[in-house]
């Protein structure tokens, strides 16, 4: 477990973080809960870059996480449709990319790291993260997934 | 006319799907913001969206309190920054701020940064088991009594394949690395390392059994079965699908240390 400490300047951090770009938040994009977790995973990934220099850092298997407060579901910021919506869309992509991707934004692996984990060359991971992103931004922007239909078109 | 899109732009999107996922060198931020510059208004954070809005949904599904102490802490910390924000807020910003203020956000912000603070208190901060890439070139530069023989393919399909492998006798392990090597099924057969040592015996020892996928680039831990004096071959073969206790089939590559 990270130290205590640690999670302190993290919560901070993305305090002062979310202070500093609140004025990006557009309620007509995203939902709140979705800016602050964008946010929040930005800051956290320059923190973790920032320690990587001396030690690289291990995740958690996604199995294993035991990720939030409850808070989240009892104080939830706006609607969580977002959030359902590209958990459905993730689980239509092709199984490689949502497995690439899944190591790569729950597990916080690097492209590098998946590559060899996968065994597989580095280019394909990233040609895999690039597609399934692009392709969840297409169908959350369109409106082509729902959260208990999958993909509408 | 249609505005070009940013989309459009393979360097953008590639770097953009770096931010969203692993983060950007301060370099590559600088390059980012350039090539942005050509496409102003569009909206750049729309992949950092989709990442977190991917992150809502796991916190969703995978909950644990963080401890009340902490999260009394926590969000005691945060009062400043409720109350008497510092940033260098513009105008706009100002009224993001007190419309947020206002409509309750920020209670439910501190809520959501709490769930990924219980997030990041998750991850362990123990030093990763090292990639193999990296075991590999750290086993090179640091083995004081380093081996190292170059693989020659040895029968049709291989002789392309290139790589080394290299050995410590100190240390009674190694790594192979190879390029090129046809994909195997696993449930049929599967590639198998052996030592050859002739104090030991005819036979050559047992040294792991691995598999290649169809980009044919492997690096593979070497653990004999028995200890190796000198090491005079290292040969893979073929064999049935968890391996064999002597070679069954002819070695398809074979390595020999320079002496």
């Amino acid at each position: 477990m990270v130290g205590l400490r640690q999670t302190e300047d993290a919560v901070q951090e993305i305090f002062l973080e979310l202070w500093r770009c609140a004025y990006r938040f557009d309620p007509g994009r995203a939902s709140e809960s979705t800016f602050v977790a964008m946010v929040a995973r930005r800051r956290l990934i320059d923190r973790r870059r920032r320690l990587a220099r001396e030690a690289e850092i291990s995740f958690t298997p996604i199995e294993d996480l035991h990720l939030t407060d409850r808070a989240v579901e009892n104080d939830r910021i706006g609607t969580q449709d977002e959030a359902a919506r590209a958990a459905a869309a993730l689980g239509t992509l092709r199984p490689e990319q949502q497995q690439v991707l899944r190591l790569s934004v729950f597990q916080g692996l690097s492209h590098q790291h998946i590559a060899e984990s996968l065994q597989i060359p580095l280019g394909t991971v990233k040609t895999h993260i690039r597609r399934g992103l692009m392709r969840i931004r297409e169908l959350l922007q369109t409106g082509g997934v729902s959260r208990s239909e999958g993909v509408s078109s | 006319m249609t505005r070009p899109s940013m989309f459009d732009n393979e360097r953008i999107v590639e770097l953009l799907c770096e931010r969203a996922t692993q983060g950007l060198t301060a370099a590559e931020e600088l390059e980012l913001e350039t090539l942005l510059s050509a496409y102003p208004g569009q909206d750049a954070e729309a992949l950092d969206r989709v990442a977190g809005a991917m992150t809502v949904g796991v916190l969703q599904q995978h909950s644990r309190p963080l401890p009340p102490a902490l999260r009394e802490k926590l969000l005691r910390d945060s009062q400043p920054f409720v109350t008497n924000p510092t940033a260098p807020a513009g105008k706009s910003a100002l009224r993001s701020l007190k419309w947020l203020a206002a409509s309750g956000w920020i209670a439910a912000a501190a809520a959501m940064i709490l769930a990924v603070a219980g997030w990041w208190q998750s991850l362990s901060p123990a030093p990763l088991a090292p990639t193999l890439g990296a075991q590999y070139r750290t086993f090179a530069a640091q083995s004081p009594d380093l081996v190292q023989a170059e693989w020659k393919g040895q029968t049709e399909g291989f002789e392309t394949v290139r790589g080394e492998v290299l050995w410590s006798s100190i240390g009674q392990r190694g790594y192979l690395r190879l390029l090129g090597l046809p994909q195997n099924n696993p449930y049929a057969l599967q590639y198998q390392i052996w030592i050859g040592d002739s104090k030991r015996g005819a036979n050559p020892i047992h040294a792991g059994v691995f598999d290649a996928d169809c980009t044919g680039e492997v690096i593979v831990p070497i653990r004999p079965s028995l200890p190796i004096d000198v090491p005079e071959y290292f040969a893979i073969t073929r064999e049935k699908a968890g391996g064999v206790a002597v070679p069954e089939s002819s070695p398809v590559l074979v390595a020999k240390p320079r002496t």
